[in-house]
């Protein structure tokens, strides 16, 4: 992962003057627009070797004290991610209330909830869901062919 | 007397239903998050952030403020009696609250930890009220070059606080600025790494990114994870006593020191809570009073940690409002608030819109106030949230997740980019890789370069203005001590070995 950013990072920063349109070849460093992302690229690039480099030389590293995922089962959590993409799609085709419904059902099965806890879950959640964004909030989600 | 006008004015901007609704469901919604197992303020304020568009300035500050300092007093409840602290910054409070809570004291170490926590909040919002205006006077004078310093030496001291992780944090708050740079350049108006995509011409916004980061990373772990099991017996005797309301005021140390790490440390950059709470609990165990070994049920313990755990709000929002640099993740994404509604936090902020400083100082004031009152009369109820299964609360966040990212524009670019950074969130997880350098770079970006190219624009390229201005070569200074005390700290342990 770390190596992935900071090559990453060294692509985005090679390819900069094809990616800035139109690229200011005449304008002088300190106010070029290309300046400060090449700074903020190369400190990206050059912070992420130097981590490697303590990870290869087996430094010992600290955990973060930000979100632990050490006991989650990944193929869920991609499992999760595939029903949110589809409830991404489902939302402005169906309506938000029955995508709503069915992301929350089909997540319950997916996670392997009983069927009672995963129909009282989407029916009250969505419903609720639906009354406060959509009826109080007036959040408009586009008009699908069902609610 | 200039204080006691800025409060009078401050409970004045209170005064509209608008306000006190925000106030009043914030510090509950606070309160719920931190007994909620898993949902931190972090994911919370990243959901809600959407929402206070459409609210006055003031009451979306107020709402979000009551969520930040509700989820402290919240973490105590879970640390104290199921030994699962909400927050890494409840981690102390769990080391004697919980003991406590077995001997039979659980409305003991509860009371305690409230009221400690409630003085903590008030001093900190007192010292805002005594310490922004003079920071502000001092932050006046300066020009891009310490603005610019001001925010390097920020940087670094984030990187610092993640301390063997400061190379990834490195690397995440350089992918933080370069995100800033995304979209149109102000200055020349060149597309910078748009991709000819027209929703990126505006730039990357921040609340689907915060709304990913935090909210849907958190819930694919949430969902993900097994659920955790505890001794659920303890529950039943939350309550608090009046006594032990009392108590903490009988270890007047104990709640200075707390006091005084949390305000300190609560200015820092990104240093944040844990730190000052673990501090606050290692030097209260020096000269304590009550014989109690620490550990087993000692009440100075709690009211040390739960001290400074709750008065680093009030510092985190000094920098905010002062310097506009933000001090941890969550005051980040409460100045998008500022943002949104084109408030510049800094100096200026004193002199054009003063009734927003002193709304926050009220508001802080009014908060504690409310939370505690909230506690007394249902903390009972309260910790049998703690019994909710942490999956139908991470699918509820999704669900919400995609809504708060949806609502920011009315569009469903927001809720991919939301994706995009949910799953970044994971796999930086799943990598030890911290995630929160990465907003601050994105909230500070822009200012840092727009305050260097003006540096560097005046004098024609040349970095000598960055040590010629005392107050920069101060800032300067600072920045390369931090950055060389490895150094210096290693030939020193080689010099003296015996040290």
């Amino acid at each position: 992962m770390v190596l992935g950013v900071s090559l990453a990072a060294a692509t985005v920063l090679m390819a900069t003057p094809q990616l800035i349109t139109p690229y200011p070849a005449q304008a002088v460093w300190f106010e070029s627009a290309a300046f400060f992302p090449g700074v903020s690229l190369a400190l990206a690039c050059v912070a992420g070797l130097f981590e490697l480099y303590q990870r290869r030389s087996s430094v010992e590293l600290a955990d973060s004290d930000e979100l632990d995922s050490s006991a989650a089962n990944m193929r869920q959590a991609l499992g999760m991610l595939a029903l949110f993409g589809l409830y991404m799609l489902a939302v402005p085709w169906m309506g938000y209330l029955s995508s709503t419904w069915l992301f929350l059902l089909a997540s319950g099965a997916w996670l392997g909830m009983s069927r009672r806890a995963t129909l009282s879950l989407s029916v009250l959640l969505s419903l609720a869901m639906w009354l406060v964004f959509v009826k109080v909030l007036k959040v408009y989600f586009g008009h699908g062919w069902l609610m | 007397m200039e204080f006691f006008d800025s409060l009078r004015q401050g409970f004045a901007a209170l005064g509209t239903w608008q306000i006190a609704v925000s106030l009043m469901l914030g510090a509950a919604l606070g309160i719920v998050v931190g007994v909620l197992p898993g949902v931190g303020p972090g994911v919370t304020i990243a959901v809600l952030l959407p929402f206070t568009y459409g609210m006055a300035p003031l009451a979306g500050i107020s709402l979000l403020l009551g969520v930040y300092c509700g989820a402290f007093y919240g973490g105590a409840v879970t640390s104290i009696l199921i030994r699962t602290p909400g927050e890494a910054s409840s981690i102390m409070t769990m080391f004697d609250g919980y003991p406590m809570a077995k001997n039979g004291q659980a409305q003991r170490a509860l009371s305690l930890a409230f009221m400690s926590a409630f003085v903590g909040g008030i001093v900190s919002a007192l010292l805002l009220g005594l310490a922004a205006r003079p920071m502000a006077g001092f932050a006046a004078r300066f020009g891009a070059p310490e603005s610019v310093m001001a925010i390097v030496l920020a940087a670094v001291c984030v990187g610092k606080a993640y301390r063997r992780q400061f190379a990834s944090a490195m690397m995440m708050m350089g992918i933080g600025f370069f995100l800033a740079t995304v979209g149109i350049d102000p200055n020349s108006n060149e597309q910078r790494y748009t991709f000819g995509i027209a929703g990126v011409l505006s730039g990357i916004p921040l609340v689907p990114v915060a709304v990913g980061l935090f909210g849907m990373a958190q819930a694919l772990v949430m969902v993900s994870s097994p659920v955790p099991s505890f001794d659920a017996s303890l529950i039943q005797k939350a309550g608090v006593s009046w006594r032990g309301f009392l108590e903490p005021f009988k270890y007047p140390k104990a709640m200075a020191k707390g006091l005084f790490l949390g305000s300190a440390i609560g200015v820092l950059p990104a240093v944040g809570a844990a730190l000052s709470t673990s501090l606050a609990y290692f030097w209260a165990q020096r000269g304590n009073k009550d014989r109690t070994p620490f550990g087993q049920g000692n009440p100075e313990g709690i009211v040390a940690a739960e001290c400074a755990n709750n008065s680093n709000s009030g510092g985190a929002m000094i920098t905010v409002l002062t310097l506009g640099i933000p001090g941890d993740a969550i005051t980040a994404i409460i100045m998008g608030v500022f943002v949104v509604h084109g408030i510049v936090p800094g100096p200026s902020l004193f002199m054009d819109r003063p009734e927003i400083i002193n709304g926050v100082l009220a508001s802080l004031l009014v908060i504690n106030v409310v939370i505690l009152g909230l506690l007394v009369i249902s903390v009972k109820p309260l910790a049998r949230l703690a019994y909710v299964n942490p999956r139908i609360l991470g699918l509820a966040i999704l669900a919400l997740c995609f809504v708060g990212a949806f609502s920011a524009a009315n569009s469903m670019y927001y809720v991919i980019i939301a994706t995009v950074f949910g799953v970044l969130g994971l796999v930086c997880a799943r990598a030890n890789i911290p995630t929160i350098p990465l907003i601050l770079g994105m909230v500070m970006g822009d200012t840092l370069e727009a305050t260097l190219r003006q540096t560097l624009g005046r004098s024609e390229g040349s970095f000598l203005p960055f040590i010629e201005r005392p107050i920069s070569a101060v800032l300067v200074a600072i920045t390369v001590l931090l950055l060389m005390w490895p150094l210096f700290s290693g030939l020193f342990a080689k010099r003296h070995p015996n040290t």
